[in-house]
């Protein structure tokens, strides 16, 4: 049964499990394809075949679903539920594969295993095993697929955080030895915090890295921040955030307002529901630290460059000449 | 003598101010972009021209500023290219280094500018919707029949302004059309609109930010004696429009030629009051080099292409267009 050809659109939780995926799949003797980065045909496709009430990045996942669905055997879009206690994922997730096959016609069959630890601890690991089957005959193959894959991407994640760890440790450095005061040659420490689908994809966000780093800006996001850090910092709110991926967005925004780091800009898409509310969360924590400036960025189809970049380089200049006042004053 | 030119070329009005060493104002211009920014930049520089004697002028740096910033830059050789907010916040500061905050509402996008010990530390923009700028009241206005410059006169009058719905321009001229069908005066129609987009103003470009006098307001939307009444109304507090309201950006963007300059000992690269004699042209295509389809545009004086830009990878740029 070798040589299926599983599609997996670029986008949504692609940015966040795709290692995992490609991994197991691979090794089971499928052939992964995916939809590729997003392109403005991308962009049409989605806008024109989602409904209009939904959000921005899920019309983005339906223009990768159509770009994608006439050259493979099965499409790949997971129902993640729950992966930890008490955090679940956006109902949209929940409901994608549904949403997808009934508003879309002359789709291949869909892999769709759900992932919900509340119905047993197992959930995740059953899934897979059920997804293999699809794939392979040989149960004991599967069982090592799975183990192997899941191995190789607790190691990439990891390996993230070891990667970009130095550069936090970097900071801190320049802060103590007040390095800081010539900071004009100093690069500025900036992050780039929301969903790991508007931050990583460069057509969504305009290349806002790259503008970044073309300045010489050192980028930070929130997978640089380690697991347990971002645990330690949610303690502080009075009720603890019920979305896996914003408590990831709201723990590493108060890790680095308290490194102190010289700004964070929050990327959102318009339709959101969690980045409406965990905007105003970021928000109202970022008064308590008026050295690093804080801005929101919000994006949907209609977003022109020009307006992010006005904002983008306002919100540099203000910290550039802020800190420029600040050593001439101290 | 040497001076410095600032251009604003924003979506609506285009404006442009020449100053002295000290920063003192010699000559504004404003008027409408009406979407040919290069033109506009043309007549403005050629009714600046007829109103200074030339002889007596040095222009030692340019600085551009506004929606059209990149592209006014590169025909006018500009020497610094700066977004509008740190332009108004600039100038704002040097016409009065107390003030803390800047309401700016221009054609087609409005800020907010939290300022402190003389330096920006926050600000906000409007978002996805042009929701209570000038080109609604503009567009108002010409429903209304009544001149643009008489709109605040009208709200003035009133005693008893009707309450408009401001969240969306669509709604609030249905709930416009809506009052005049109920027989509601003009004055008290057009009080109630001064109202609504103060309110919505606050409610979002402005949302979580502190006020704190003094303010200033600015941009084109501020000869609007209506809308400032309605803010002194809504906050309680004087908010002041400065005499060079309408070209604060202008005036911005030359300071910061002038600073320029005087850091770096550049000498300018402007390209001369003779440029308003010389043949601009603009055309356009789009790349079919992979499925972005990128729309490409480009430059050109007289037959010489001087500048190509809009493309996403960077392979047909000409001028590098600038964050930061």
């Amino acid at each position: 049964m070798g040589n299926l050809k599983i599609g997996i659109p670029q986008a949504l939780l692609y940015y966040e499990y795709f290692p995992l995926w490609k991994n197991f799949l691979e090794s089971l003797g499928a052939e992964v394809i995916i939809s590729g980065p997003t392109t403005k045909e991308i962009l049409d496709l989605g806008v024109k075949s989602a409904i209009s009430e939904i959000c921005f990045p899920v019309k983005v996942f339906y223009g990768h679903v159509m770009s994608l669905k006439d050259r493979v055997d099965y499409l790949f879009i997971p129902r993640m539920v729950c992966v930890e206690k008490g955090a679940y994922f956006c109902p949209k997730f929940l409901g994608l594969p549904d949403m997808v096959k009934s508003s879309l016609s002359s789709l291949p069959p869909l892999i769709e295993p759900t992932i919900d630890i509340r119905k047993s601890a197992t959930s995740f690991k059953n899934s897979f095993l059920a997804v293999g089957k699809l794939i392979s005959n040989n149960s004991k193959k599967i069982y090592q697929s799975f183990y192997e894959a899941q191995k190789s991407f607790h190691l990439y994640l990891q390996s993230k955080e070891n990667e970009l760890n130095p550069e936090i440790i970097n900071i801190n450095q320049q802060y103590s030895t007040k390095l800081l005061q010539n900071n004009m040659k100093n690069p500025l420490n900036i992050a780039l915090l929301g969903h790991s689908y508007l931050v990583y994809d460069a057509f969504i966000n305009l290349n806002l890295i790259s503008k970044l780093k073309k300045t010489k800006i050192n980028v930070l996001t929130a997978e640089m921040v380690r697991k347990q850090d971002i645990e330690r910092k949610l303690k502080r709110l009075h009720k603890p955030i019920f979305w896996t991926l914003s408590k990831k967005i709201v723990g590493s925004a108060f890790y680095f307002l308290e490194k102190r780091i010289d700004g964070i800009i929050h990327l959102t898409s318009f339709e959101c529901g969690e980045d409406s509310m965990i905007g105003e969360l970021i928000r109202q924590e970022s008064l308590k630290y008026p050295t690093v400036a804080y801005t929101e960025f919000v994006f949907d189809e209609h977003t022109g460059e020009a307006g992010i970049d006005t904002r983008t380089e306002a919100f540099l200049d203000m910290i550039i000449r802020r800190k420029r006042y600040e050593s001439n004053h101290t | 003598m040497a001076e410095f030119l600032g251009i604003d070329v924003g979506s609506i009005s285009t404006n442009l101010a020449l100053i002295n060493e000290k920063g003192e104002v010699l000559h504004q211009v404003y008027l409408r972009t009406e979407g040919q920014p290069i033109e506009a930049i043309k007549k403005g520089m050629a009714e600046m021209k007829q109103n200074i004697s030339l002889d007596s002028i040095q222009v030692r740096g340019v600085g551009t500023t506004g929606s059209g910033r990149v592209l006014a830059g590169t025909v006018v050789g500009a020497d610094v290219v700066k977004n509008e907010i740190t332009s108004q916040a600039i100038a704002t500061l040097h016409i009065n280094p107390q003030v803390r905050t800047i309401f700016e509402i221009g054609g087609q996008d409005s800020k907010i500018i939290i300022l402190q010990n003389g330096i920006v530390v926050d600000f906000g923009m409007n978002t996805i919707c042009a929701a209570g700028t000038g080109s609604f009241l503009d567009q108002q206005a010409y429903r209304l029949r009544i001149p643009i410059e008489e709109f605040g006169n009208y709200a003035l009058q009133s005693t008893n302004p009707v309450r408009i719905a401001g969240r969306c321009t669509v709604f609030a001229e249905s709930d416009m059309i809506h009052k005049q069908q109920l027989g509601y005066e003009k004055k008290d129609i057009i009080a109630g609109l001064c109202e609504a987009l103060v309110r919505n103003y606050l409610n979002n470009v402005a949302k979580g930010k502190k006020i704190c006098p003094p303010i200033f307001f600015q941009g084109g939307v501020a000869s609007n004696s209506g809308i400032r009444k309605s803010f002194e109304k809504e906050l309680g507090v004087k908010v002041t429009v400065p005499e060079y309201h309408k070209v604060m950006g202008a005036i911005g963007a030359a300071l910061l030629a002038k600073e320029e300059i005087e850091n770096t000992g550049k000498e300018t690269s402007f390209r001369g009051f003779e440029l308003v004699d010389k043949e601009y042209r603009t055309q356009g295509f789009e790349c079919d080099g992979c499925p972005n389809h990128c729309e490409v545009v480009e430059i050109f004086i007289e037959d010489e292409l001087i500048a190509r830009w809009g493309d996403r990878c960077g392979k047909w740029s000409l001028t590098y267009s600038q964050v930061g």
